[in-house]
């Protein structure tokens, strides 16, 4: 009885294997068709070099195999990657593709491989070798999932930018995806070839690449097991149709069709998604003891930014010209101006997303040039917010900190491989670190909750937190206050404040006037790309190019009185104090603004300012 | 007073097992300004969304113009007459400016040339910048734009989710002032905003969401000098 499904249980293990090799990838949000490219090259090429003895006399010729079908998985992967691991979505899917053809039309016409007709290979595989494999495979991936380069790769599939500013190394995960994934998929060719004793170029085709992406999507994506469920639910159900004796034909695989549309259409998570998952993950850890001493900041007054003449143009129009500008640690600098006044493209040269077109920069001791790479920015200790936020929106609040928190924590990856205790200790150093940051913006509560389902205001304090995860130096926030009411902006404004108290510089842009006027200790005003004012909060509410370009009929006198005010109160009175933001309003009349505007509507850097786009 | 043009009695919203907006009730007259507000996670976006048909409420029944609109999808509700300017701005960013203009007006083939005419009459920079990108448009231009991309549509009820956000001072005047205008010609306007006191200012009539459930309501006026809604929401002067 069993007997008759040693086959069948055999290849449940081989097809979940290849399902990893699409999972390896998938988790790091690619798309790639070259798995089976990759598993054939290796199964082919193995044959060149298994022995027909033991090697030495003592390890077996399959393990050479392995070995060698692995490295090759590797070494090809790795290569393919060189020039298409910048491709993104369906233009990698369709590189990938075409390797896949490549290779099975380079080893049809090859003669040692004996073209179409396939290649005899000694029966080295059975049951318990498939099975073994399967559980180091799956071993393997579930140490990962947990481990500080499990997230980054989560990090790159949910937004790559945004991981990017978190000092991960986008580029070189990617391809550390890729080259996993490339030694799963020769592991896969190996061992089929070993298991089915023959192999014909043509088995390793295009269908059987979707097979496999699909048996990895149908288990999902989310969690180690998916691939095992996939294969288990693929392989099972023409066999259980079978058993119960329902007829051959197209039958079998329609109803195994409508099944597979079944789980695509209401398991958005795969099979996995339907395991409760648990919840130790995220829990936060509140024991100050756990959490690590982090390195000093450099003390008040550093100077961290300085900025001579930088400029940025895009074909013939300047989005920022000739700004001059230095931030010193423990200060808040504001920086206001009308919409597509250069503002975000000023931050984005500061923290390395584009590259300035004249002047220099050093921030952090680290010149901008063009080829200084936001990652190194983020690793030297500057952290950002983005005016379009950009979260990890499928991972828990708790889990987009511990992402941020990437800079100060240690790779557990082969430390959890192992089972050594270091392991433990850092994830719940991470955590701990992680959970501090998500209690000082005040989402504790929220910890567990996925960063896509809460709402505005919070998706901004989330940001902010996760920015703070990394320790910096320096904190880069695009608009935080945006979607607060007076009194949430309140409680960010006395949050900056403490920020800087600690030692932080804060470079902040926001709209919130009463709240920038509260906050800041210098403000600099841009228009056109230029600076038209920089001073303390009570100068700039009184200057009259200010009030021209940016304030319109909202600054008034008040603005400027409550800035003197502001500036001479009590920094705790200030913030119990809420600022609003538009003092003229009261009254019941709502300014107008009919002719308001030219500066902004004519504005040539409007049709620019890139934001956040990249 | 008439039959309101839209009223909600009962509405619950659900996320999961999370409760975004809990029986709440309230009526819009024709012709008026309404606002919601409240702290963030309030539900207001939540509200608006079920009425627009965004979302799916799980309790409660939607009326507009007396009809029951409850389980009406969007596109339906935009041909009546209850369009929304979404959260965000959400204008079609690789689309031209007049394209994102006359899909607003993709249930009006008949009137679109003339109502897109008129929105260049009242928007001459759109106008001007109508066959750029409008993701190239700076963010004041942008909700300029998805507000005229609604009024194409010939709202006999406008929803304005946080149209203010992420704005220059002087551009939000220039929002609010073209919110006056849109009510000064009839249309229905329910607004919701962050900033409150601008918001209760400009409307006719208020609600305070709290954590998913209206605590507060009465004329927009009374609830800028109520001083429970100015300590939860306005801030002190």
């Amino acid at each position: 009885m069993l007997l008759e499904y040693t086959s069948l249980i055999t290849l449940i293990a081989l097809t979940a294997i290849l399902a990893f090799s699409f999972y390896a990838v998938l988790i790091a949000g690619q798309l790639s068709l070259a798995q089976l490219g990759l598993a054939s090259l290796a199964a082919f090429t193995s044959s060149l070099v298994v022995p027909a003895e033991p090697l030495f006399g003592f390890i077996p010729p399959l393990a050479v195999g392995i070995v060698f079908g692995m490295s090759v998985g590797v070494i090809a992967a790795f290569i393919l990657g060189l020039p298409v691991i910048r491709l993104r979505g369906v233009f990698l899917a369709i590189a990938t593709l075409a390797f896949g053809e490549m290779v099975r039309i380079f080893l049809i016409n090859q003669t040692w491989t004996n073209g179409a007709q396939g290649m005899g290979f000694p029966k080295l595989v059975g049951i318990e070798i498939a099975w073994i494999a399967l559980v180091v495979v799956a071993y393997w991936f579930w140490r990962l999932s947990g481990s500080r380069m499990g997230r980054a790769f989560a990090a790159i599939r949910e937004d790559e930018l945004a991981a990017t500013t978190m000092g991960i190394d986008v580029a070189r995960y990617r391809m550390a995806s890729f080259v996993i994934a490339g030694a799963v998929a020769g592991l896969y060719g190996v061992l089929l070839a070993y298991f089915s004793r023959f192999a014909d170029p043509n088995e390793f085709s295009f269908t059987a690449a979707v097979d496999g992406l699909v048996t990895a999507v149908v288990g999902g994506v989310t969690l180690f097991v998916g691939p095992i469920l996939g294969s288990v639910f693929l392989s099972v159900l023409p066999e259980l149709q079978r058993v119960l004796g329902v007829n051959a034909g197209w039958i079998r695989p329609t109803i195994s069709g409508v099944l597979l549309l079944v789980v695509i259409l209401f398991l958005p998570g795969g099979l996995s998604g339907l395991i409760p998952r648990r919840k130790s993950a995220k829990r936060l850890i509140t024991d100050p003891a756990v959490r690590p001493d982090l390195p000093p900041l450099a003390s008040p007054g550093t100077e961290l930014v300085s900025l001579q003449g930088l400029g940025k143009s895009y074909g013939g129009v300047h989005a920022v010209r000739s700004v001059d500008l230095t931030v010193n640690a423990g200060e808040i600098l504001g920086l206001i101006g009308p919409n597509g006044a250069g503002k975000t493209t000023l931050v984005n040269m500061v923290t390395g997303l584009t590259p300035p077109s004249t002047g220099t920069g050093v921030v952090l001791g680290t010149s901008l040039t063009s080829g200084t790479k936001a990652h190194r920015l983020a690793q030297a200790g500057i952290a950002r917010t983005f005016q379009q936020i950009k979260l990890f929106n499928r991972l828990s609040a708790l889990e987009n900190v511990m992402v941020g928190g990437y800079r100060i924590t240690r790779d557990t990856m082969l430390r959890r491989l192992l089972f050594l205790p270091s392991a433990r200790r850092f994830e719940r150093e991470a955590v701990a670190m992680a959970s501090a940051q998500l209690i000082r913006v005040g989402l504790g509560d929220k910890a567990a909750t996925a960063a896509g389902d809460l709402s505005y205001g919070d998706q901004r304090r989330l940001e902010i937190a996760r920015a703070l995860a990394s320790h910096p130096s320096l904190l880069v926030l695009d608009e935080p206050a945006a979607g607060m009411n007076h009194v949430e902006a309140g409680l960010l404004s006395e949050l900056i404040r403490s920020l800087a108290t600690d030692g932080i510089a804060v470079l902040v842009i926001e709209h919130n006037v009463r709240m920038m006027l509260a906050t800041c200790d210098r403000i600099m005003v841009l228009n056109f790309g230029e600076v038209i004012a920089a001073g303390k909060p009570a100068d700039i509410a009184r200057d009259p190019n200010v009030l021209e370009a940016y304030l319109g009929s909202s600054g008034s006198d008040a603005d400027a009185d409550a800035a003197s005010e502001l500036a001479a109160a009590d920094l705790a009175a200030v913030t119990a104090e809420s600022p609003r933001e538009h003092p003229d309003v009261p009254d019941g009349t709502p300014a107008r603004g009919e002719a308001a505007g030219p500066g902004d509507q004519a504005n040539p850097s409007t049709a620019t300012e890139p934001e956040d786009n990249r | 007073m008439s039959d309101p043009i839209l009223s909600v009695e009962g509405l619950q919203v659900n996320y999961g097992r999370v409760e975004a907006v809990r029986n709440v009730s309230f009526d819009v007259a024709a012709g008026a300004l309404v606002t919601l507000v409240g702290a963030n996670g309030a539900g207001k976006t939540s509200v608006l969304n079920a009425v627009s048909g965004l979302i799916r409420s799980r309790q409660g029944v939607i009326r507009f113009k007396g009809q029951d609109i409850t389980k009406w999808p969007a596109h339906r509700l935009v041909k009546a007459g209850l369009v929304q300017v979404p959260e965000g701005r959400e204008v079609l960013g690789t689309l031209t400016v007049a394209e994102n203009l006359s899909l607003g007006g993709w249930h009006r083939g008949s009137t679109l040339t003339k109502n897109v005419a008129r929105v260049y009459d009242r928007f001459p920079v759109l106008h001007e910048r109508r066959a750029l990108q409008a993701g190239a448009l700076s963010g004041g231009e942008q909700q300029m734009l998805a507000i005229a991309r609604a009024l194409i549509a010939e709202p006999e009820i406008l929803l304005l989710d946080e149209p203010s956000m992420g704005l220059a001072p002087k551009i939000v005047d220039e929002v609010f002032a073209v919110i006056e205008e849109i009510r000064l010609t009839g249309t229905t306007v329910v607004l919701v905003e962050q900033n409150a006191r601008r918001a209760l200012a400009a409307a006719d009539f208020g609600y305070v969401l709290e954590t998913g459930e209206i605590t507060h309501s009465g004329p927009a006026h009374e609830l800028l000098v109520d001083e429970k809604v100015i300590e939860a929401y306005l801030g002190l002067d």
